[in-house]
């Protein structure tokens, strides 16, 4: 059989990214050779696993910037991670099984594929998050799971915050923070109001989105020309 | 990794014992070949010899002599183009007017090449040598091409696979420096292991490999290598295996990954037991080739037929790592922090997994080494031998 590989196998250059780039991510900072060391060792064997809460900070922190620098490899049978023409972003399942902080994971995700991009119409502030079993066998039934769905309003400035009714609860985000709502539901219904800003071109609307193992994720850290 | 059938590790060969198969003898400069094809060899059989150029050597010496350059050359004790031998008076300059005499003597055999009148350089070209090229193995000669200098020979051998190197293939007495877990630095290396393949330690430092180098160390097998010297002999990038081989004047291997890590204790034993005797180390290929010497292995050599010449590749596919299901009673060695590179048996395999400290779920196994016993996410273990 094959040789086991890894989520560091995905990636083109890992041993490459900027020590400074990873460390920025760490509480506490640790050695620059013994880093660089780890960093090496995950790439010779990527098929280990952390057993620390530091290393895995060090392997989130690591995955965080790989994907940022537009590193990641094309999986046989993947999709797009972006499809910008569905608004869907798909994460293969090898990172759901190797980052178990799901949330955390998405937000990686966002920062790499969604918040740098051009935008190019007023739907892709919103985003259905589908876990993509890329030939793994994982899941029984669907090579797709959908978790839920990224709502990126867009703020005019740092005061700005959205209020939204989900599942009949209301909540108020403030600008500059990432919100999860849990939903298990489906169709989701969401009635919004965005103060000093927008989302999907208005300050006010309701919307039918999908929910999840997630749910709602609102990503409020936008800021016009920011 | 879980499949239908249980546990899945990887299984890593690092060592193939006693096989058959052919080493190349090179000359390292022009000279005759003894040997003929078909022709039997034992290791202290000299199959040719080769003369060597050691360079030149240039100095001042009008410097030296404290005079002017068209001066110096009055007070040279032999003309370009003959010999003088190390000890030997090479230019005089007796007592003057404020100025006591200057002697100079030569520091080596060489022939004087040439004098600079307009700068009082002087250059001064080794003697060339002339080296002996013993076997080094029982074997068959099966090729002899004088037009390389290259002698194929077939022989039995034990191959050690590394992990990582770099270099090209080199040749010398293998001499273990330290134990499984040493450091080794420039201190450790001297110039009595000139031409050696050295052995032994956890990590090599950067002043470690420089002094080698400097000194003709021939290469170096150890546990680890920090990441960033590996990078600055590969040109900068961490590529494994190499896809272009890479060569900085040493060939070095590492046998368990970046940073210290006790050389594996499988690989320690082996090579322990070839101490003093004749090694083959190609960096670029992570393999350490050592010759058998039992002269019993001759009749095997004789009767083992290997693939023609022309057939063999130019680079050999070596799979030593495949995904195999883990049981209990094999030898494994792990692969990740903590007990990075201990090796052990495997004792027992959990039923269920274990959630980590990392979030992760994980089966641990437990592993029994000669001292402890600890438990590992399955994960993080290879299986050797």
């Amino acid at each position: 059989m094959p040789k086991l590989s890894g989520i560091f196998d995905y990636f083109n250059g890992v041993a490459e990214i900027p020590l400074e780039n990873i460390v920025q991510w760490l509480k506490s900072v640790p050695n620059k050779i013994v880093l660089e060391n780890f960093i090496a060792n995950r790439v010779l064997y990527p098929q280990t696993i952390p057993i620390s809460e530091y290393d895995m900070e060090v392997d989130m922190a690591i995955v965080r910037e790989a994907l940022k620098l537009g590193t990641l490899k094309s999986l046989p049978s993947q999709k797009v991670v972006a499809d910008t023409t569905t608004k869907k972003l798909y994460i293969p399942i090898v990172f759901f099984q190797r980052i178990p902080n799901l949330i955390q994971l998405i937000v990686f995700f966002i920062d790499a594929y969604l918040v740098k991009r051009h935008k190019e119409s007023i739907s892709e502030d919103i985003w259905t998050v589908i876990i993509q079993d890329v030939n793994e066998g994982v899941f029984k039934n669907s090579q797709n799971i959908t978790i839920g769905t990224v709502l990126i309003p867009i703020f005019d400035n740092n005061q700005g915050f959205i209020t939204l009714i989900v599942d009949s609860k209301k909540y108020q985000i403030k600008q500059g923070i990432v919100t999860v709502i849990p939903s298990k539901k489906n169709h989701c219904h969401i009635e919004f109001q965005v103060y000093e800003g927008k989302m999907l071109g208005v300050n006010e609307g309701a919307i039918e989105v999908n929910g999840g193992d997630v749910g709602i994720i609102i990503d409020a850290r936008r800021v016009k020309n920011g | 990794m879980v499949n239908s059938q249980g546990l899945l590790v990887n299984k890593r060969i690092r060592i193939i014992p006693n096989i058959i198969r052919r080493v190349r003898r090179v000359l390292q400069g022009h000279g005759n070949i003894n040997v003929q094809v078909g022709e039997e060899v034992n290791p202290p059989d000299i199959i040719a010899q080769y003369t060597i150029s050691g360079g030149y050597r240039r100095f001042n010496l009008a410097d030296m002599l404290s005079c002017d350059p068209y001066e110096a050359i009055k007070y040279l004790q032999r003309q370009v183009g003959q010999r003088i031998y190390k000890g030997e008076v090479l230019a005089y300059k007796p007592n003057m007017l404020l100025q006591g005499k200057k002697l100079i003597v030569s520091p080596m055999d060489g022939v004087i090449d040439f004098y600079d009148e307009n700068t009082g350089e002087l250059s001064v070209s080794f003697l060339p040598k002339t080296v002996e090229l013993p076997a080094a193995v029982y074997g068959i000669v099966e090729m002899v091409d004088s037009s390389r200098g290259q002698i194929v020979i077939r022989t039995q051998v034990t191959d050690i696979v590394g992990i990582l190197g770099t270099g090209k293939s080199r040749d010398g007495i293998l001499e273990m420096i330290g134990k499984r877990g040493d450091l080794i630095n420039a201190s450790s290396i001297s110039a009595k292991y000139s031409e050696r393949v050295l052995a032994g330690g956890s990590l090599v430092y950067s002043d470690g490999l420089t002094s080698a180098i400097s000194l003709g160390v021939r290469g170096i097998i150890v546990g680890g290598i920090n990441a960033k010297d590996y990078k600055s002999m590969t040109g900068g990038v961490l590529e494994i295996p190499l896809k272009i081989g890479r060569d900085v004047g040493i060939s070095v291997i590492a046998t368990e990954g970046f940073g210290s890590i006790p050389m594996g204790e499988d690989v320690y034993e082996i090579l322990q037991g070839h101490n003093g005797k004749f090694v083959i180390i190609d960096g670029n290929r992570t393999k350490v080739t050592l010759p058998t010497f039992d002269s019993n292995s001759m009749h095997r050599i004789k009767t083992t037929q290997l693939p023609s010449l022309a057939q063999e590749p130019l680079v050999e596919a070596v799979k030593n790592v495949e995904a195999v299901e883990v049981e209990k009673g094999q030898r494994v060695r792990v692969i990740a922090p903590p007990f990075m590179g201990e090796q052990g048996i495997v004792l027992a395999i959990d039923q269920r997994p274990t959630l980590l400290l990392s979030g992760i779920n994980d089966w641990l196994i437990t592993i029994e080494t000669k001292s402890r016993k600890f438990k590992v996410p399955h994960a993080n273990v290879e299986i050797i031998g």
